[in-house]
């Protein structure tokens, strides 16, 4: 197995673990907890996609190059280390910072809730 | 030699995967939920493990300052404050069959999807790289966080002043002032805090100074001085008093407003959106990634502080306003429904 | 091109950071200044585009698949639109809603406001990611605005179901650039195949969208968060916010995704959205609430968005047509007269002191020009003529009838009957009997008249359609009627 596929397979048991623990547990902030260990996952997956071990080259993109009339894409110009696409990880830090606003408005609302209803759970009631 | 190597660094990748998963499950399946805070933390450490080994460690910075630091941090604070009222309630087993079936076939739907992929993938590394060069950048992230993609960092700062919007509402100055984390100061914690904050500072600076030729940079920058003012507020330490009214909301909107502004002449120069006032956005680039981490170290532990429940007006007993309605509620509290 | 798509994202995203930032004295000032401005943006934009056809809009010069592309064409500029045309009038209502003391609203909603307008330009699958976020979190902070015990709850139940959403949408963003490489729309959609990750991504993609847009059975957090928050609040969420992830999926089926084979799928849909206008039509008829009614329809009503799309996929193009204006003037005409009558909900719970539907005898004497909004609205969500309601209706189930796919027709004119129904029970408790025993008189004008304005724009479209049609075609997908390019 190469390192992709290990930390493939273990994104999407991440994955599917944080859901299931968000589809079944009441507690908000369990709920919380398991919507960020599906976030790591989907992080997880996006690096692994990036993720190309040292010695193999990246394939060129069979993409016309970006702004036409700049540098064209050459790979034979590209230091040696430089296998890694460094795209995925740019998003990543994107959405980390996300994740955390999410979690941290999630977290607020959840302490609000329990302030206010003295439960740290929704109400099962619907309208 | 080398197949040994090979060998060794397989069954690291496995131990670290086989690790992160069963903390996952530990975490998530837990009885106890201070312990599952707890857990996270270590989960997010991993993570950041596994971001070294995949050579992402721009985001194991981001994921140990943020993911495991930050998110941590709030997570054990209300874990701390929410405990679980009553027992748990008894799982019924047809959901937990169905949801189970769920996430078991979307599991193995993705596992068979993706392992039929061919690796390794083309993505845009060529592209970006080949671009470098005309930027005065080294660091591809950078490059591709602060230039290709400086348009998804921009509206990311946006999604941060929402979120700061929504948890401390319009006046962030008068609503930190009502959240009390402690009202004792802890002298041990406090000193320490006093002291790191200093150094937080510098490391902050050198992060951000130094991503723009090596890992690290705004948001990494921002969120390690942010844990450090978590710590202070953890120590029962006030936000100075100079910082009120319309200097904290500046504070909060320095890292999204700077970029707004210094595209404004380019948009009326009829230039695109983002495009730098100079030529080589190497020389704003520092500028704007001081002007980021600033916001984010205020609003990252502002969102911190501000998770907390208000509390009642001055003057009111801080620890007998809050741990009342838990008193109350703890007694009062209806059985698990589907209880006993 | 000009630079007018980056302003119309520029300016409510720098009118939120002034309005936060000024004293509190002039917030509502600044507000209503970059609306104002945002507005006109969005109108010249539109002219530009129906002048001179598609455009990109390569973020800081750099164009896909390294940089961030804007796409300018007929349906984003639909759902701009929308947006704009929306939003100003909401603002207005809300100068009088909102006291002057609490300015907590304007900054949120001029975020909201360029969230949606960054959304429905974006061509980038993450860059879409993020705007969903924006639109989300802007979106549930709103609702906590409500003073309302229960909006709490309602907000929290949103966060968390949109979160849900987005990491959803997350994953499929990811396994397409695990399959192609790349991020930008418009290089996925010239992609002549598309391998099996990238059906499973569509799948990831289009259930994170469902789970934002309430789409049956993902509906269980909309009918009490719309309900529950304050009346601007609720125009802007059932109006605008569930649009735009719904408006997002129509992109991404059509103009992105079409190498797939997509007709079963499509098929799947419908049924979904079949399912949510029967239930929600019912659980409309059974609301004791006026707000609560308001956004059951709602419920019902996203799902003729979603009953439409079998007839858009993979069916002969003078069907596809047909049921594609359906859904864009569906779209429109249901955001309008949502809004229109979330509002005109505010001026009667305003009025009333309460929302209970059963004690609003005689609200035809005592508001008569809301209640004469209400009755505007009801004639578009029934489809009566000449409402724009009624030309989105007669195009679906034409399309429906010429493509023989007869059940997603009947189901249409069977929502249509039931909207009818519990638009009838309302306006017939509303209507006077007798000597009227209310006295006419103190009805808050002002905040009827936006109300009254956006309903008259709702039927306003159906009366002048062709130009509307004309810029819906900019650049779509298949080229029919003499679209123009």
């Amino acid at each position: 197995m190469t390192a992709q596929a290990i930390y493939l397979t273990a994104a999407l048991l991440l994955f599917s673990l944080g859901l299931t623990a968000l589809l079944l547990t009441h507690h908000l902030i369990r709920k919380v907890l398991a919507l960020n260990v599906m976030a790591s996952a989907v992080f997880l997956l996006l690096v692994v996609i990036g993720y190309r071990p040292a010695q193999q080259p990246p394939t060129e993109p069979p993409l016309e190059p970006a702004r036409s009339s700049a540098v064209t894409v050459d790979s034979a110009s590209l230091p040696p280390k430089d296998g890694t696409d460094p795209v995925p990880h740019a998003l990543v830090l994107t959405g980390i910072v996300v994740s955390f606003s999410a979690s941290a408005l999630a977290v607020a609302l959840s302490r609000r809730v329990h302030a206010v209803t003295g439960e740290a759970r929704l109400p099962e009631e619907q309208a | 030699m080398n197949a040994i190597a090979a060998v060794l660094e397989q069954l690291f990748d496995a131990l670290l995967a086989l690790t992160l998963v069963l903390l996952a499950a530990r975490l998530l399946f837990n009885r106890d939920l201070f312990a599952s805070a707890v857990l996270f933390v270590a989960f997010g450490l991993t993570t950041a493990l596994v971001w070294v080994r995949l050579a992402a460690p721009d985001v194991a910075l981001a994921e140990a300052a943020v993911g495991a630091g930050l998110t941590g941090a709030l997570i054990l604070r209300a874990a701390g404050q929410m405990s679980e009222g009553g027992r748990p309630v008894p799982p019924r087993p047809l959901p937990v069959a169905a949801v189970v079936v769920l996430a078991g076939a979307l599991c193995l739907t993705l596992l068979h999807t993706l392992s039929a992929l061919p690796w390794p993938r083309s993505g845009l590394a060529a592209a970006v790289s080949g671009q470098l060069g005309t930027l005065g950048l080294e660091q591809p992230v950078t490059a591709v966080l602060l230039v290709f993609r400086g348009y998804d960092t921009w509206l990311e700062l946006a999604v941060l002043l929402a979120t700061i919007l929504a948890v401390l509402g319009a006046s962030p100055a008068a609503d930190l002032a009502a959240r009390r984390i402690r009202t004792e100061p802890d002298l041990l914690l406090a000193t320490l805090a006093r002291l790191l904050l200093p150094v937080a500072v510098i490391v902050a600076g050198y992060m951000v100074w130094r991503g723009t030729g090596a890992p690290g940079g705004a948001f990494q920058g921002g969120a390690v001085l942010a844990a450090a003012v978590v710590l202070g507020y953890l120590a029962g330490l006030r936000p100075s008093k100079a910082l009120r009214g319309w200097r904290v909301r500046l504070l909060a909107l320095l890292g999204f407003a700077l970029p707004l502004l210094l595209t404004l002449p380019a948009l009326l120069g009829g230039r695109p959106l983002f495009s730098y006032p100079s030529d080589a956005p190497g020389n704003w680039i520092p500028v704007i990634e001081m002007a980021i981490a600033a916001s984010v170290a205020f609003t990252l532990s502002a969102l911190f502080a501000g998770a907390e429940p208000a509390a009642e007006p001055d003057d009111v007993p801080i620890e007998a306003s809050r741990s009342a309605p838990d008193e109350e509620a703890r007694p009062e509290s209806p059985p698990p429904e589907r209880g006993s | 091109m000009s630079n007018l798509p980056a302003w119309v994202i520029w300016l409510p995203l720098a009118g939120a950071a002034a309005c936060w930032l000024v004293p509190a004295l002039l917030t509502r000032f600044t507000a209503m200044a970059a609306a104002a401005l945002t507005l006109s943006a969005t109108l010249s934009l539109a002219l530009q585009v129906w002048h001179r056809g598609p455009a990109a809009y390569p973020i800081a010069g750099y164009s896909a698949p390294l940089g961030i592309e804007l796409m300018v064409d007929g349906l984003a500029l639909w759902m701009l639109l929308l947006s704009g045309v929306t939003n100003a009038l909401i603002g207005i209502y809300a100068v009088l809603w909102f006291p002057a003391g609490r300015p907590g609203f304007w900054p949120l909603w001029l975020l909201l406001w360029g969230g949606l307008n960054a959304l429905a330009l974006s061509a980038d699958l993450f860059n879409l990611y993020v705007t969903l976020e924006i639109v989300s979190l802007c979106a549930v902070a709103l609702v906590t605005l409500s003073e309302e015990r229960i909006a709490l709850t309602a907000a929290t139940r949103y966060l968390l179901a949109a979160m849900l959403g987005s990491l959803t949408y997350l994953l499929g963003v990811a396994l397409v650039y695990g399959e192609h490489g790349v991020l930008a729309l418009t290089a996925l959609s010239r992609l002549e195949q598309m391998g099996p990750a990238s059906s499973v991504a569509l799948v990831l993609l289009t259930i994170g969208l469902l789970l934002k847009t309430a789409v049956f059975p993902f509906h269980f957090w909309l009918p009490l968060a719309h309900a529950s928050a304050p009346a601007p609040v609720s125009a802007l969420l059932s109006a605008l916010v569930v649009k735009a992830s719904f408006y997002l999926l129509i992109r991404l089926w059509l103009f992105v995704f079409g190498a797939l084979p997509l007709m079963a799928a499509a098929q799947v849909l419908g049924a979904l959205g079949a399912a949510a206008v029967l239930y929600g039509s019912v659980q409309a008829l059974r609301q004791e609430r006026l707000k609560l009614l308001v956004a059951y329809s709602t419920v019902a009503q996203l799902g003729y968005l979603v009953l439409a799309m079998p007839l858009v996929i993979g069916t002969a193009p003078d069907v596809r047509a047909l049921a594609y204006q359906g859904v864009a003037y569906h779209m429109m005409s249901h955001g309008l007269v949502k809004a229109a009558l979330f509002l005109a909900a505010g001026v009667v719970a305003r009025s009333y002191g309460h929302d209970r539907v059963a004690e609003l005898k005689g609200m035809a004497t005592r508001l008569p020009v809301t209640t004469f909004v209400i009755a505007l609205a009801a004639a578009s969500l029934i489809g009566l003529p000449p409402s724009g309601g009624f030309v989105a209706k007669w195009w679906l189930v034409s399309a429906a009838l010429q493509g023989g796919q007869l059940g997603w027709g009947l189901t249409l004119l069977l929502g249509g009957l039931l909207s009818a129904l519990y638009m009838f029970r309302l306006l017939a408790i509303g209507m006077p009997r007798g000597r009227p025993h209310e006295e006419p008189g103190n009805e808050p004008l002002a905040l009827a008249l936006p109300a009254f304005t956006l309903a008259l724009a709702a039927v306003a479209i159906g009366l002048r359609s062709v130009e509307l049609i004309e810029l819906l075609h900019v650049g779509a997908p298949f080229d029919l009627f003499g679209g123009r390019r």
